[in-house]
């Protein structure tokens, strides 16, 4: 198959992906209550008929489901995402100001995740059966058994109540300009503009939520890594490295070359992984994110933020997972568009 | 920060149990002996943070803004249908109008439209703004205790894309709140994270004595340059910020709130003369809650003082409503003691609806908001154990808010989505705080035909009706209470709701924990956590 017919079958096949995600979360959110008006505008919803009336129009609530849908999808389809009743703000704008923390959030964590992963995994590896390659197994199931938000706690525990070095929670502190945007994710900006106060009030506040979100992923790139590296090692191209006189380090990183196939399926997984996970954790430190936002949302049934938030998270998946596709080829030429 | 027309002494209110109105930013006012025209003299020489000048066309515009955004609503003065809006038209063209002229010296033809008489609102002069009702009310100056009383600069709100649309508020205030004339002003918000106060400068009251600040704390013009209110969404956090000194002032609830119980360094509000209800709603529509001797059966088999120990950490103050004891003469006018913990009379309110031991009656359930089971849970619990002993099967269910309030509205809602409701369910997550100092409030909401919301268990009785509908319209205080004292004394034998307590702490199990060695005190909210929810920040003294 060529690339261009890969391409386009995987962009179909995301599209209905999406509209999939979008039929669904709409007949959920609706069928959670019939009555969505008392949930948006409280007392008002009963003291101010006239401007209950005005929702209902606006919304379409009498006209059945399906016709909600068919207005709702057309509304996305002119760039109208609606308007948020949690933030008193359209979705599109309270959207895209809380999406870019969590994409510098979701990056971060990865790093961390890659780093710490690759880096157990290849020491496990090396060093495996001795009291390291223990540690680390001990380590990475223990934080893979920890959920998210215990291990968030854990961190505040140590690193703000113990060790009083870093912020329990928010973005940046006050009275810290935050850069102008660029690439609108506030860390990158600031680095762009080689605003070091603002990069490193950004960066202090967003590593223990980073952490409480890799910590938890870390073992899983660490587990296979290691598999794979020990399984590659006793393979026949490994076998002819070292009977050609290559020196061990040397061999390891051929055998970790070739395991880099697995950890980039992983990193596509541990990207879906993160985003829930990361609901739990900006609540923890109230990091103004999109998953700070979405259980606002989801509290106080705002289902326009609800769903935009879920089609959202579901273009970010469907991506990381295509370019996760892509990245196949380009590590393992051997591997073909099919 | 917003001020109102009339202010709530706050020492008599929180110190001493007494409603009693002081000057705030209205001099003085009077009212027409037929209780239908209130005139308001509003002081002179006070500007908005903003620098723009405070005058009766701002209080006039800010009226019809509110106007505007309930759609034209009848009822959108705090839920109350006291004006004849059918001769308003006032809507955007008045407000671009405005926009042009300006409000500092209107031109000739927004004069004529800010004064004319057949508006429910109208100005007679740059400081005299006069309220024409429709029908008496003689606890209209209460209202302005409520949100729509909160005085901001409407010419702000022009200049910078007007008020938005009915459903849709501009979204710019959002991030550049209005200017307020207030004793602090915002500089500088992030959504979800901050806002930060400094003290305005420009105070209109900030030469005040202690004395005058003593009589009228309200008033106080703040004793922090800088203060700076945190978005934090866990409680565990806000205990260690707390703790580790990095705030000086931190809202702690439910096992947390328990540490600070056990540390003598920290103090924390109590609420005197509280004001929020908290109480089990029957459904008194559907069987067997709509059954008066299952009702009595039940109110006498709770043990208040076990649910409030164990619950609310022994804060909840025991009370006969609908009324909160914050209302003086209002609260209990019958003298009715709270429904006593008795299991020998509960079992005979019983077996006297033809359920002896329960037989006959099937299983209850008690709802509990998700978002308030850290208190609802453990008192369901315990009214579970209760009710058992009597033969009652409780079936607590724990649903999400948005799903526990659909149902809910007015009492014509809730009589015509009776079958949605559940038999038993606790009132509000954070107990139901008036929205203004009325006492027409919590009577109205929660044991009338005419309620705009509160009465869940749809109850509804003719005298209890006309009581009610008395208070609202009548000057005459001692048929108010004869009448009163009748419906006080129904609504204690067919018991529509069982009045669990009167909450002490702001957060119901938890509240605003302070470093005693910082912070010497404050006062709440004068509504009691029902507008903001938050103690009045220019209050807050040091140590």
């Amino acid at each position: 198959m060529n690339p261009l017919t890969f391409f386009l079958r995987r962009l179909v096949t995301a599209l209905v992906t999406l509209f999939g995600v979008t039929l669904i979360t709409f007949t959920l959110t609706h069928l959670i209550s019939s009555n969505p008006l008392v949930a948006w505008l409280g007392k008002s919803a009963s003291i101010d008929p006239q401007l209950a009336q005005i929702y209902i129009k606006i919304y379409h609530l009498k006209s059945p489901l399906y016709l909600q849908y068919f207005y709702y999808i057309d509304g996305l389809l002119h760039a109208d995402w609606g308007f948020s009743f949690s933030k008193g703000e359209p979705v599109a704008q309270a959207v895209s100001q809380t999406l870019p923390y969590t994409i510098q959030l979701v990056i971060l964590s990865l790093l961390f995740t890659i780093i710490l992963g690759v880096a157990g995994g290849i020491l496990s590896a090396r060093f495996h059966g001795s009291i390291l390659d223990k540690t680390i197994r001990t380590l990475y199931i223990l934080g893979y058994a920890s959920p998210a938000f215990f291990i968030a706690l854990v961190l505040i525990l140590v690193f703000s109540l113990f060790l009083p070095v870093l912020p329990t929670g928010g973005a940046a502190p006050v009275g810290v300009t935050l850069p102008k945007p660029i690439t609108h994710i506030p860390l990158l900006d600031a680095l762009i503009e080689g605003d070091w106060t603002a990069f490193s009030s950004l960066l202090r506040h967003a590593i223990l939520p980073s952490l409480a979100l890799s910590l938890g992923l870390f073992g899983v790139v660490t587990r296979v890594l290691r598999s794979s590296i020990l399984e590659l090692i006793n393979s026949n191209f490994i076998r002819a490295a070292r009977a050609r006189g290559v020196s061990e380090n040397k061999v390891y990183f051929y055998a970790f070359k070739n395991s880099l196939v697995a950890v980039i399926t992983l990193l596509a997984i541990t990207v879906n992984f993160t985003l829930v996970a990361d609901i739990f954790v900006e609540n923890i430190f109230a990091y103004p994110g999109v998953g700070q936002y979405v259980v606002q949302a989801a509290l106080s049934l705002d289902y326009p933020a609800v769903l935009a938030i879920t089609l959202v998270y579901a273009i970010i998946i469907v991506t990381a997972n295509f370019i996760a596709d892509l990245l196949y080829a380009v590590v393992d030429p051997r591997i073909r568009y099919e | 920060m917003y001020q109102t027309l009339v202010a709530v002494n706050l020492s008599a209110e929180q110190n001493y149990g007494k409603l009693q109105f002081l000057p705030d930013l209205a001099t003085g006012w009077n009212t027409s002996t037929n209780g239908e025209v209130y005139t308001f003299y509003l002081r002179h020489n006070v500007t908005f943070s903003d620098g723009n000048p405070f005058n009766a066309y701002d209080v006039w515009t800010e009226f019809y803004f509110w106007y505007y955004l309930t759609g034209n609503s009848t009822t959108f003065w705090n839920g109350l249908n006291i004006f004849n809006t059918s001769n308003v038209n006032v809507g955007p063209a008045t407000f671009a109008l405005i926009n042009q002229s300006g409000l500092s010296n209107p031109s000739p033809q927004l004069l004529s439209i800010m004064g004319n008489t057949n508006l429910p609102a109208y100005v007679t002069g740059p400081y005299a703004i006069v309220f024409h009702l429709a029908v008496p009310f003689p606890f209209f100056v209460n209202t302005f205790t409520g949100f729509e009383g909160m005085i901001f600069d409407p010419m702000y709100v022009l200049q910078h894309g007007g008020p938005g649309q009915p459903g849709s508020i501009n979204s710019y205030f959002n991030t550049n709140p209005i200017p307020g004339t207030g004793p602090y002003t915002v500089t500088s918000v992030q959504m979800d994270e901050y806002v930060e106060f400094q003290q305005n400068p420009n105070y209109w009251a900030k030469s005040l004595t202690p004395s005058q600040i003593a009589a009228n704390p309200i008033l106080d013009p703040g004793h922090y340059k800088t203060i700076i209110v945190y978005f934090k969404s866990s409680d565990t956090t806000r205990y260690i910020d707390l703790t580790t000194g990095k705030v000086q002032l931190a809202a702690v609830t439910s096992s947390d709130f328990q540490l600070i119980l056990n540390n003598p360094s920290y103090g924390y509000a109590v609420i005197k003369y509280p004001a929020d209800m908290v109480s089990l709603d029957f459904n008194n529509n559907i069987f067997p809650t709509n059954v008066t001797d299952v009702r009595l059966a039940i109110v006498h088999a709770i043990n208040y003082t076990q649910v409030i120990d164990q619950a609310v950490f022994g804060y909840g103050k025991r009370v006969m409503g609908p009324e909160t004891p914050n209302y003086g003469q209002f609260y209990d006018p019958g003298n009715y003691p709270p429904y006593s913990y008795n299991l020998t009379e509960a079992k005979q309110y019983l077996a006297e609806a033809g359920f002896p031991g329960g037989k006959g009656l099937p299983p209850l359930t008690l709802e509990v908001d998700a978002l308030g089971t850290s208190w609802e849970t453990p008192a369901a619990e315990i009214i579970q154990q209760d009710l058992a002993q009597i033969g009652i099967t409780v079936n607590i269910q724990v649903v999400p808010d948005s799903v526990f309030y659909s149902p809910f509205g007015s009492y014509q809602t809730n009589l015509q989505d009776a079958s949605q409701i559940p038999p038993l369910s606790f009132n509000a997550v954070d107990g139901y705080a008036p929205d203004y100092l009325a006492p027409t409030d919590f009577w109205t909401s929660f044991v009338t035909n005419m309620s705009p919301w509160g009465n869940w268990g749809a109850y509804n009785n003719p005298t209890v009706d006309s009581a009610v509908l008395f208070m609202d319209h009548s000057n005459n205080l001692s048929a108010i209470m004869q009448k009163l004292t009748v419906a006080q004394g129904v609504i204690y034998n067919q018991a529509p709701y069982d009045w669990l307590f009167a909450a002490q702490l702001p957060l119901i199990d938890g509240s605003y924990a302070y470093n005693k060695q910082t912070i010497s005190g404050f006062y709440m909210d004068p509504n009691l956590v029902g507008v903001t929810d938050l103690p009045i920040l220019n209050t807050i003294t040091p140590a």
